[in-house]
């Protein structure tokens, strides 16, 4: 990495002399804009200057590396000059890193185009290692993975924390629900959080195993209150669809939790997601949909083309369109700022009951049985993924892996893993 | 003076002096290998920062003591995971400045050779080019588009199979 060139010790005297060096560097003057293409513009240290962009380069999803060298001619030369490095910090990222050429002459970037292309083949053929995970002993109604475990609730009551990444057993069993667990969020600082139809949410320490917070809803009207849905910002902060129409912001870090409350709908809340920790959707059995934005308090637009309730909501990127899924078999594309209706997509032949966007793969699961995938460009139905045991309740799908819950067992499919 | 030894006098480019604790100052490699280098006495009159502003040296002094217990991050470059989700409130909050200044922290960490501090920043410069177009990321940084339509053209050429990385086909 980096290494500056170790501090220069100069006789105090010097110090002041270099009062001259210091309007050359870019610092910042009130008069100008202040912007990082002005300085880039400006002439500076050339190499340091492209290091600490390849540098912040390195963290950027794939998707974005496309844009990069389109930005100026600068940026175009640092993707030139720097690709191996780059390229290998994009590859330690992936899956099968382990198959990864080290240090040898090979074209990274080649190497990558090539296994990207395969994926993507692998996808539209529906080729894959297919794995069938067992242990709950009811619907599997949710999951949740990172790139450590997976996650899953079930109807059964029991939440099983499972080696996604490895030999994919199950490593633990949480008990604690008394209902249904309608949703599973993996946290940043190790803990899970969970919601159920046995009116709580509650939070658990992964590494010990326990139950380290168990919250009770009430409803408006003074009774216990079902959870349906739960989001988190990952930092502790939760937002939960209510069975009394409102759905709640809480604070795990705080006591008592609940922070807010909004009541918006007529009927329960059934879904929601968080964008970017400000602006939520939500679809409810009153068949509306909703965006709130949390830090005006307000409600931005309704969207009302469903003619059955919506049960599951998602985005299409942050600050992008919505999709929502219904009872009434179709799934639509709508814009979350006005409200305004996109797209309509039906094939589906049974209710809807997940959805997920992930870049620009869109994949449905459905009562009717089967997972679809579909492309946003032609509007169609590109493969379809079936043979369960029972309806498809609950869906979460990367670059390389897909994962559902159906009725009893969560099946994996692996997209990558072909020549392993 | 408060002739305290666990102080270290650093000098800005702007020939501002401030003392900092030493347990502070270690936080970054190129300073400790400076403390070790010299003597007591070559210290007294302050170690010249010739590349960092009062201003950004302040800053820098506030992020090391906010995270003077944290472990060492990891030597093995392999081992760094590229999350950018990962950022703590507080360290979010700390980067909520302007680009300019952003930049000028990131010159800084990389200068001083702090890892913690260039890795954030790095970070939240990530975040502010990730999932944008390039127009938007020239928009957001204020970059003029040098290209000519052709040339345009063939580097779109060139990176067209990236976008193949997301995406499902026709």
């Amino acid at each position: 990495m980096l290494q500056g060139d170790g501090v220069a010790v100069v006789p105090a005297g010097e110090v002041a002399d270099r009062g001259g060096e210091a309007e050359v560097a870019p610092a910042p003057a009130a008069s100008e804009p202040a912007s990082f293409g002005e300085l880039l513009a400006r002439t500076g240290p050339v190499e340091a200057l492209g290091e600490i962009w390849v540098q912040v380069f390195e963290y950027l999803p794939t998707s974005d590396l496309r844009s990069l060298p389109l930005v100026c001619k600068r940026f175009a030369e640092m993707m030139r000059n720097y690709s191996n490095q780059l390229w290998r910090a994009v590859l330690q990222r992936q899956p099968w890193r382990e198959t990864l050429p080290r240090k040898s002459s090979r074209n990274l970037r080649e190497f990558y185009k090539f296994k990207t292309l395969e994926t993507t083949r692998n996808w539209r053929e529906g080729r894959c290692v297919f794995t069938c995970l067992w242990g709950h002993t009811d619907y599997v109604c949710c999951l949740n993975f990172d790139d450590k475990v997976l996650a899953s609730g079930s109807m059964d009551t029991q939440i099983r924390i499972w080696d996604i990444h490895g030999d994919r057993s199950c490593v633990a069993v949480l008990e604690g629900h008394e209902g249904t667990v309608h949703q599973v969020r993996l946290q940043k600082d190790g803990t899970l959080a969970s919601c159920s139809g046995d009116r709580t949410v509650r939070v658990w320490d992964l590494n010990t195993q326990q139950q380290v917070l168990s919250h009770t809803l009430m409803s408006s009207n003074s009774g216990t209150c079902p959870v349906y849905d739960l989001k988190s910002n990952g930092w502790g902060e939760l937002v939960v669809a209510c069975h009394d129409g409102s759905f709640r912001f809480l604070d795990t870090r705080v006591p008592g939790l609940e922070v807010s409350r909004v009541l918006e709908h007529t009927g329960s809340v059934l879904c929601l997601e968080w964008d970017r920790d400000r602006y939520v959707v939500t679809g409810g059995t009153d068949k509306i949909c909703r965006t709130f934005d949390r830090r005006m308090n307000a409600s931005l637009c309704t969207f009302a083309k469903h003619r059955r309730a919506c049960t599951t909501i998602a985005w299409d990127g942050p600050g992008s369109n919505v999709i929502s899924g219904s009872f009434d078999r179709t799934v639509r594309l709508w814009s979350w700022s006005t409200g305004k209706g996109i797209k309509k997509l039906t094939g589906h032949t049974e209710s809807i009951s997940c959805v997920q966007v992930h870049r620009k793969r869109m994949v449905t699961g459905s009562n009717d049985r089967t997972l679809r995938l579909w492309s946003l460009k032609s509007n169609r139905c590109i493969q379809t993924f079936g043979g369960f045991s029972g309806d498809v309740f609950s869906l979460q799908f990367s670059q390389s892996l897909m994962v559902n819950g159906s009725c009893r067992t969560i099946n994996v499919w692996d997209f990558e893993a072909l020549e392993r | 003076m408060s002739g305290d030894h666990d102080m270290v006098k650093l000098i800005s480019s702007d020939g501002h002096t401030i003392e900092v604790p030493e347990d502070i100052v270690r936080k970054s490699q190129t300073l400790q290998n400076t403390l070790d280098d010299l003597a007591k006495d070559q210290l007294e009159n302050g170690i010249p920062l010739a590349n960092v502003t009062h201003a950004i040296l302040t800053k820098v002094v506030e992020w090391c003591t906010h995270h003077k217990d944290d472990p060492p991050p990891p030597e093995d470059d392999d081992a760094r995971t590229r999350r950018t989700d990962d950022i703590t409130p507080w360290d979010a909050d700390f980067c909520k400045v302007e680009q300019t200044v952003l930049f000028e922290l990131i010159l800084a960490a990389n200068y001083l050779d702090i890892k913690g501090l260039l890795d954030l920043c790095c970070k939240t410069v990530a975040n502010m080019i990730k999932g944008k177009s390039p127009e938007q990321i020239r928009q957001t940084f204020n970059i003029k588009n040098d290209f000519t339509p052709e040339e345009e053209e063939q580097v779109r050429k060139e990176n067209e199979w990236c976008e193949e990385a997301g995406s499902t086909g026709k």
